[in-house]
């Protein structure tokens, strides 16, 4: 009982604060990973079955796994660090790297949990099971602090003018079924129907300080810029399914498809003042707020059993993501997947994963609007141990990392007022010098598991 | 009668209880549910068996968790244990040579491509009563000397029976010996042919290298102001983009991996064939991109050997193939330089004619190439036709680069942009236009180009082998061109290379004779559209020495058939082996104007090293053309002596490779000494000390002379052998440059102003500790720290199976996992992460006044690098 009030705790520990990708503060960033076994893995798990939270991913794969009662509960924390950096030039005027003018680095938490309950007829078993689990999240968070060019020569501090701020919430979330029927434990399908639901908001504001009132002493009105925008999103339906196929001891195969899914939604919000902004991503596409959309998935992999010293476990995954579902100006894409788990002599697992996926962020450069590709590596690190006969706790850690290139968040020719710089004239930085933003997020996973 | 019936029954009985006795590595999963112990053990006695290992004695159940001693007692007599093994020999085969694919692996850098011949050879080995004396040669650590002892037992009429035969061999070194014995077998044994595939996938973030850095951060349309007058617009305004270099063009910060994919295939030993596909770090990875870009590397090959019978082998490569014949001096056509190559230990060269699939893309030759092997004749035919990338220029001034200009020479590009690529960002620097700014300069006139080049070689190489371990050979080739290569000469060169009339005026020096040496198909003695290099090479092995050598030339205004009137090259080295000690003596002598683009013979440095475009790669006309001095893989116009030793003086102490060079630049007649030795002192096996010293001075001839540099480098480590394979090292490195102060850094000293010089002396170090864990045979960790302070000078390190280069001052962590999944199936990952500061060349030049409070001789730019590595091998 101690050891469960224990695990109790330390999952209730990991309810840290929000926060995550901004380059992803309107399209919302995909859930990857629902358990610690499949983040530890790389988020290989289409040819799972080892973790119940992979009938999310497979339905057929609840079918393949033997008992009767199952429940499973996860919580992930993220750390999301954005470093944001303008180009720098020498003497020559030639780029030579980037100053970091801002960074921000927050928390996310999300939960999820399963239960299923298997039938068996025979050969033939019947799984249903029940899910609950974020797809999409919206949570960012952004600081930024304006200051004029007082005195930075002689590192002293330069007063604060103006604070920026970019808070991002809500997420879309599935409660949802799967149901499989697997034959002998050879083969497997199952479908799943998802009730997608949620909302989000954004809120950009840009605050002058008291130093900003007292630079400009009553000559110039500042006014505050506040913006907020709200989506509720009407409920929709998502459809999923999948076959896993256990070719022999050693191999498994699987696929899973997930449909394209339209989320309608209702706008609102409020427009305070002049914002300049960059937040162009889907300022500019208007009707992109309107409806929200989920690209079709297509996944397959393989299941690797060999015999080893140790016994291990191999999943590869290949993700087909249409991303021209959402966009005329994105390409499909193909992300990769692959984990390794072994298991020491005491049953102690060890999983290791790689991942690399692609993104997109919609870019308008003179006049041209495209979708420029942002490429996501990372690797994971993973284990697990049993704390009751029937419970088990998994845990792993992810790290990925990426580097891209964005306009200015806040412009800066809405400080353009010369009462408040000594040599500054702030304008508009476009394309020619965009942001550098090294971006890097170690996620924890936890999971229990109980079986019966 | 009686008895007779009491024995069958006796054996009746005694049959019936063996067969019931339930064998633990054949039963199946209801079999062993029958044996009285739960379901839970049967399934985990089941699963053991099917994903651990077969059992090998009763006893090893034990080894699994739910069955305790009273549950093996309890079905001890119920069951038996028949000897198992797995029937594919290949993978067993992996098994015993699975640590060798692994260091032959972890030297792929140095040895790029040759570990795939190699492992072919570990997993299919060859007959040794069969091989010639090159094909011994050709394997790894074997030397001259082990090739002939093994050859004059065969000549004796001995048939080598077993690796003690082997080392029995007079004249035989052990490391010779010992190393030989994985890649042969002795008696004719029949192998069941099979097919063998290999994929192996590469999957890298890594960085540009500093060089490359540099080229592609270079200004395009920069303009800094100069108050001489020449041409300047002093009012005129640089714009401050990022696409103003190539960096910011093509967005080369991305996280775009550099993707290698590689699939070959062999059935027996016989047929061969494979593809090769890599994808550079600003390209999205196949399938993700167009598989017949512009630009996207791919090579492939097809090939037969046979042994025809106990003298002859041939062999046929179709599509990309390797050709190295004797010292490299005529052909040996890799892209990638190695310095100080021998030809002995890790610089070893595979002679003849192999199938080629590694990333060399500029110098990799693809057509047909046959080889024939008998103990006293060889010969190698080779055709080529492929494109090359090349530097063009604007020869006939008509203001475009087009088909009907000229090449100034062959370029490895770091990045193969596309030609469109290329083209369509020229446009932009030529057009580029904004308020305030006036361009000074002309249109660009000189880029690289893919494929400019269409090269197509025909080449041989005879060699006749009077008797064991002396031979004398004849290397040629043929390359023409589809068009001219001309290099210009005096101001028009230097106009041509240099972006800024004054800094052609200034930075224009000796050193800079070796570009304008380059080899040209049109001057005003001749008009050719062909290169023809050839060569004559020999070898003899007297007891324990081996004397070989080669001699070639460039045919350029010398008479065809006279030898010594065109620029030639010459190296002569022996070889001598004794039980502790081996010793290497060389000599060099290249002409400057042996201009042969797959040349590479030993030297210290590679061609252009030192030159413009690689000291003023910024001052460029256009930048791109640096790739021409950081890609260079041909070795330099050097004349020398080196001398090197490895000497084992008892159990405890050994002098390491311990080499001296003394060498003359043939450009600027620069001579240089560099010194390196190390001494291992091993008071027990699981303790090594290690303390390095290396030296090097430039110039070391002419003290009166402001070039003089001399670099002293001390290296003391300490490693801990510990158990299981595991491992500790601690290393710390102190080094100093010496240079004279660097007049182009002082300032104007008028009186009021402070003199401001570049350092004298430099000095840096670092430390670093690495610790290597095998949880067991198939899974390894490594991990590494280091911190290090450059001040000027840099470091490199040797990490898990790549060098890093380290300027200025940093820390980096990095950790690697080396995991044997299967007998097919090995992964490995390494993480590193690496912050340092590079020093940005802010030095107030001379001709700005210094201003008050402005203490920015330099800016530091903090970085922070993230490199990702995957590798995927699948062998089946």
């Amino acid at each position: 009982m101690k050891r469960l009030i224990a695990i109790t705790l330390l999952i209730g520990l990991m309810q840290a604060g929000f926060g995550y990708s901004l380059l992803n503060r309107e399209a919302g960033d995909m859930v990857r990973n629902f358990d610690a076994r499949t983040a530890g893995m790389g988020s290989a798990s289409v040819a799972g079955g080892l973790s119940l939270l992979d009938g999310v991913v497979n339905p057929a794969n609840i079918g393949l796994m033997d008992a009767a009662l199952q429940l499973q509960a996860s919580a992930y924390v993220a750390k999301n660090n954005d470093d944001r950096s303008l180009p720098m030039y020498n003497f020559f005027d030639s780029y030579v790297g980037d100053a970091t003018y801002a960074t921000n680095a927050n928390f996310f938490d999300d939960y999820t949990f399963a239960l299923k309950y298997a039938l068996q007829l025979d050969d033939l078993r019947l799984a249903v099971a029940l899910s609950h689990r974020p797809v999409v999240n919206f949570y960012s968070e952004y600081d930024e602090q304006v200051r004029n060019d007082a005195n930075s020569n002689y590192e002293e501090y330069p007063p604060i003018i103006a604070r920026n701020s970019i808070d991002g919430k809500g997420r879309i979330q599935a409660g949802g079924m799967q149901i499989a029927l697997s034959y002998t434990d050879m083969i497997s399908a199952g479908i799943g129907v998802n009730y997608l639901y949620g909302d989000t908001s954004l809120r950009r504001r840009i605050v002058w300080a008291d130093a900003a009132y007292d630079l400009v002493s009553g000559s110039t009105n500042l006014q505050d810029a506040d913006f907020s925008l709200k989506r509720d999103f009407d409920a929709a339906i998502q459809l999923s399914g999948g076959i896993t196929y256990r070719v022999s001891q050693r191999f498994v195969l699987a696929g899973s498809y997930t449909a394209k899914t339209e989320l309608d939604a209702t706008l609102s919000g409020n427009e305070n003042g002049v914002l300049l902004d960059s937040l162009a991503t889907a300022s500019n596409l208007h009707d992109a707020y309107d409806t929200y959309t989920l690209p079709a998935e297509i996944r397959a992999g393989v299941r690797y059993e060999p015999r080893n010293i140790m016994r291990t476990y191999f999943n590869a995954d290949v993700r087909f993501v249409k991303w021209s579902d959402v966009s005329s100006r994105y390409d499909d894409v193909l992300n990769y997947y692959c984990g390794v788990e072994h298991r020491f002599a005491s049953s102690l697992p060890l999983r290791m994963g790689f991942m690399y996926e692609t993104t997109y962020t919609t870019v308008d450069e003179d006049g041209i609007v495209y979708g420029q590709e942002i490429t996501t590596p990372g690797f994971s690190l993973g284990t697990g141990f049993a704390v009751l006969p029937k419970v088990t706790v998994d845990v792993a850690a992810q790290f990925n990392y990426r580097t891209y290139e964005c306009l200015d968040l806040f412009m800066d020719s809405f400080y353009d007022y010369p009462e408040l710089w000594n040599e500054i004239e702030p304008a508009d930085r476009g394309w020619d010098k965009p942001d550098t933003v090294k971006e890097t997020t170690v996620g924890l996973t936890t999971s229990i598991s109980y079986k019966w | 009668m009686k008895k007779r019936v009491f024995i069958f029954l006796g054996l009746c009985m005694i049959m019936a209880v063996a067969s019931a006795l339930i064998d633990i590595n054949e039963a199946s999963r209801e079999d062993l549910g029958q044996l009285p112990i739960t379901a839970q053990q049967a399934d985990d006695i089941y699963a053991y068996r099917t994903y651990i290992g077969y059992f090998e004695s009763l006893y090893d159940l034990r080894n699994i968790t739910s069955i305790d001693q009273v549950t093996l007692l309890k079905i001890k007599p119920l069951v038996s244990v028949s000897h198992f093994t797995t029937n594919d020999a290949a993978a067993e085969r992996r098994n015993e040579i699975f640590y060798l694919i692994q260091r032959l692996g972890a030297n792929e850098g140095f040895q790029e491509g040759l570990s795939d011949v190699w492992e072919d050879y570990l997993t299919t080995p060859r007959n040794i009563n069969y091989m010639t004396f090159n094909e011994i040669l050709n394997m790894p650590n074997t030397s001259p000397l082990d090739a002939a002892a093994i050859l004059n037992r065969r000549v004796l009429g001995d048939t080598l029976s077993s690796y003690r035969d082997m080392r029995q061999s007079p004249g035989i070194s052990f490391y010779g010996a010992s190393n030989l014995r994985h890649y042969v077998y002795y008696a004719d044994k029949a192998q069941a042919p099979r097919i063998y595939f290999d994929y192996q996938m590469k999957y890298n973030t890594n960085e540009y290298d500093e060089a490359a850095w540099d080229m592609y951060n270079t200004s395009f349309i920069n303009l800094h102001e100069v108050e001489s007058g020449g041409g300047y617009d002093p009012n005129s305004t640089t714009p401050k983009i990022k696409k103003q270099g190539y960096w910011g063009y093509f967005d080369l910060e991305n996280n775009t991996p550099q993707v290698i994919n590689k699939l070959r295939m062999r059935y027996g030993g016989d047929i061969k064939a494979g593809v090769l596909q890599y994808t550079e770090k600003y390209r999205n990875p196949l399938p993700q991109a167009d598989f017949f870009e512009d630009g996207v590397n791919m090579k492939y090959f097809a090939s037969y050997e046979k042994q025809l019978d106990a003298s002859n082998r041939i062999k046929v490569i179709a599509g990309n193939y390797r050709a190295t014949f004797a010292e490299g001096l005529v052909m040996e056509n890799t892209d990638f330089f190695s310095s100080r190559k021998t030809g002995y230990g890790f610089s070893k060269r595979i002679t003849g004619i192999t199938e080629d699939l590694s990333r060399s893309q500029e110098y990799a030759l693809n057509g047909i190439a046959a080889q024939w092997d008998n103990p006293h004749f060889n010969a190698a035919f080779f055709f080529s036709h492929d494109d090359k990338d090349a530097v063009v220029y604007d020869s006939n001034g008509d203001g475009v680069l087009d088909d009907d200009d000229d090449v100034l020479g062959y370029i490895t590009m770091t990045n193969r942009f596309s030609n469109d690529d290329l083209e369509e960002s020229e446009t932009f620097y030529n057009e580029y236009t904004q308020d305030g700014f006036v361009k000074i300069t002309h249109d660009i006139n000189i880029a690289p180009r893919l494929d400019a080049l269409e090269e197509q070689i025909l080449g041989a190489h005879l060699e006749y082998s009077p008797w064991v371990g002396t031979h004398l050979g004849f290397t040629g080739y043929e390359a023409v061109y589809d068009r001219d290569i001309s290099v210009p000469q005096n101001d028009s060169l230097k106009a041509l290379l240099f972006m800024y009339e004054e800094d052609a005026a200034e930075k224009y020096k000796t050193i800079n004779s070796e570009i304008e040496s380059m080899y040209s198909t049109k001057t005003s003695g001749y008009d050719r559209d062909y290169r023809r290099v050839i060569g004559f090479d020999w070898r003899t092995v007297l007891n324990n020495t081996s004397i070989q050598g080669e001699y070639a030339e460039l045919s350029v205004d010398g008479k065809e058939a006279k030898l010594g009137d065109d620029p030639k090259a010459l190296i002569l080295s022996s070889y001598s082996q004794f039980d502790n000690l081996y010793l290497i003596s060389l000599y060099r002598d290249y002409d400057l104007g042996f201009d042969n683009p797959y040349a590479r013979g030993f030297s210290e440095h590679e061609r252009f090293d030192g030159t413009a475009l690689d000291s003023y790669g910024y001052a460029m006309a256009n930048p791109l053309i640096a790739d021409m001095a950081i890609n260079s893989a041909q070795a330099q116009a050097e004349k020398g002596v080196y001398l090197e030793a490895r000497y084992r003086i008892n159990k405890y102490l050994t002098l390491n490779r311990t080499y001296l060079d003394l060498w003359e630049r043939k450009a600027d007649s620069r001579k240089s000494v560099r010194f390196q030795g190390e001494l291992d002192f091993r008071p027990i096996h699981q303790l090594s000390l290690r303390a390095k010293y290396k030296h090097q001075t430039n110039r070391y001839d002419d003290t009166a002379d402001r070039a003089v540099s001399k670099t002293d480098e001390t290296t003391l480590s300490v490693r801990f052998f510990l158990s299981a394979m595991d491992r500790i090292s601690m290393e710390y490195r102190y080094l100093t440059v010496w240079q004279p102060p660097y007049p182009y850094l002082t300032n104007d000293p008028d009186p009021g102003n402070t003199l401001v010089a570049g350092n004298v002396l430099t000095h840096g170090d670092y430390i670093a500790v690495d610790y290597t864990h095998n949880f067991n045979s198939n899974l390894k960790v490594q991990g590494a720290f280091m911190v290090w302070d450059g001040n000027g000078v840099s470091h490199w390190d040797w990490e898990d199976i790549e060098i890093d280069f380290m300027g200025e001052q940093g820390l980096k962590y990095w950790f690697s996992i080396q995991d044997k999944i299967s007998d097919n199936l090995y992964v490995t990952m390494k993480y590193k992460i690496k912050q340092y500061v590079t020093n940005e060349y802010e030095f107030r030049a001379w001709w700005n006044e210094p201003e008050p409070g402005m203490a920015d001789y330099f800016d530091r730019v903090e970085r922070e690098d993230h490199t990702l590595r995957l590798q995927l091998d699948w062998k089946f």
